[in-house]
């Protein structure tokens, strides 16, 4: 019995010992690293600056031969991807592409380890390279949702029209496992490719990805939407209410009897309702006015919040219907106008 | 003419050095809020780089700080700034920033609109 129980002490305090071996040594590797690594930096840095202010006659690409040595550079080169514009950017990515970091990164989106992926997409993704866009596109069949997002955010800027229905299928899939991620590609997709957005707005089209699409429209004052846009208005409450907002911000004056309709509808949510009275304001159209003035007594107060903000901006006709609601007999609407008009 | 970059990120730093340098100007690095105004006090530059977002001080409070200072309270600066907001933008201007680079940027653009900074304060 005695013999045992030393059997099992001497079993952990050797486990113990061994794990701390084990972390020992993870330490001593991460310390390395991190030494060679800042060993490596600033000559990674002076190599990239230099070669970027010799401008496209310059004689030498930083040189990096070791494993090492071109994990830094890229670092590096990552780095000042996001913050440069312009030629010295396009020298970059082109020393990037003939020095085999975008193959390395292609190959690396096929690796086995997720992680590997995930950092070969996001790689592909900061380079932005049309030379990538085969590799993303199969990205976009991955089993990982996050490596999907970035192909699918990456193709968004740099790929053409053929891969728009993946990038739509992809958003589809993964909406609901990744919104936000979602929300960066249609919003890529807005911002790079204006027209691919119609797709999205498809009757068909998952419901969260349709008003993703939107709402993009909206903020972006895509124009060439608005007619989709008002066709929204008759859409569930959520998707109007982002739509008006959208007509709204574009200033689409042949919005406003739709407009109207959705604001007066009682049958609809308020929150549509007061996004419609407020994208009235957006619009200025006096013809609007006797509508708001009626929302100031609306039970809702999110309504007669939206209208009496909206009076504010009609110009003189709403400054005047305010002062008169101020005077009026209900305290609600009284309230409302007097802090619209103080604004 | 002598220019200081004040920047936090090396890389970033390096690079606008470098390209002022082979434009032929004289840089002088510093990394952050402190370094830039020490190195300003101390150097004279004719021209400050400044990154807005920096650690100890912000570019902002290197601004306020070089204006206290007679020897630097004229030098022309020119930020740089990752949330160039309109409140960043008019605040930078009220502080007497010459202009204003949002990132990510081209750092021929910023050498050209160093160049045109320079040409302004000399006349």
């Amino acid at each position: 019995m005695t013999t045992a129980l030393t059997d099992v002490v001497v079993g952990l305090a050797a486990l113990v010992v061994l794990l701390n071996l084990v972390i020992v040594a993870i330490r001593i590797a991460i310390t390395r690293r991190q030494r060679r690594e800042s060993r490596l930096r600033p000559l990674a840095e002076l190599g990239i600056a230099a070669f970027l202010a010799g401008g496209p006659a310059a004689p030498q690409a930083p040189q990096a031969a070791s494993d090492p040595e071109r994990t830094v550079m890229l670092a590096v080169a990552m780095e000042a991807l996001t913050d440069l514009l312009g030629t010295e950017r396009a020298r970059l990515v082109t020393f990037l592409e003939e020095h085999g970091y975008v193959a390395e990164a292609i190959r690396g989106l096929s690796a086995r380890r997720r992680m590997a992926r995930r950092q070969a997409a996001d790689t592909l993704a900061a380079i932005a390279t049309s030379a990538a866009v085969p590799a993303l596109t199969a990205g976009l069949a991955d089993h990982d949702a996050q490596v999907r997002i970035t192909c699918a955010g990456a193709l968004a800027e740099i790929g053409g029209q053929d891969v728009v229905p993946a990038i739509v299928a992809t958003v589809e899939r993964d909406v609901a496992v990744d919104p936000g991620g979602v929300t960066a590609v249609v919003l890529a997709l807005g911002m790079h490719q204006p027209a691919a957005l119609t797709a999205l707005f498809a009757r068909d089209t998952a419901p969260a990805v349709r008003i993703i699409a939107i709402t993009v429209a909206g903020e972006l004052r895509l124009s060439q939407h608005a007619a989709l846009l008002q066709a929204c208005l008759a859409d569930g409450d959520a998707a109007a209410s982002r739509a008006a907002r959208g007509l709204g911000l574009i200033g689409e004056v042949q919005a406003v009897g739709a407009l109207l309709e959705l604001s007066c509808d009682t049958s609809r949510a308020p929150s549509a309702r007061a996004a419609a009275v407020s994208a009235l304001g957006l619009l200025g159209d006096v013809s609007a006015l006797p509508a708001l003035e009626a929302r100031l007594l609306e039970e809702d107060w999110s309504l007669r919040a939206a209208a009496a903000q909206a009076l504010s901006r009609l110009g003189e006709p709403g400054i005047a219907a305010l002062r008169k609601a101020v005077d009026s007999d209900c305290a609600e609407a009284s309230e409302l106008a007097e802090a619209a008009l103080q604004r | 003419m002598k220019i200081l970059v004040s920047e936090d990120s090396s890389t970033i730093r390096r690079l606008v050095a470098a390209r002022l340098r082979a434009d032929g100007y004289e840089v002088i690095e510093a990394a952050d809020g402190q370094e830039a105004i020490e190195l300003a006090l101390s150097a004279q530059p004719d021209l400050l780089v400044l990154d807005k977002v920096m650690p100890k001080f912000d570019g902002f409070e290197v601004i306020r700080s070089l204006r206290e200072d007679p020897r630097t309270s004229a030098v022309p600066i020119l930020m740089l700034s990752e949330r160039a907001s309109e409140d960043d933008v008019l605040g930078g201007l009220r502080l007497g920033v010459e202009d204003y680079m949002p990132k990510p940027f081209s750092p021929h653009e910023l050498s050209a609109r160093v160049s045109r900074a320079l040409g302004r304060a000399a006349s």
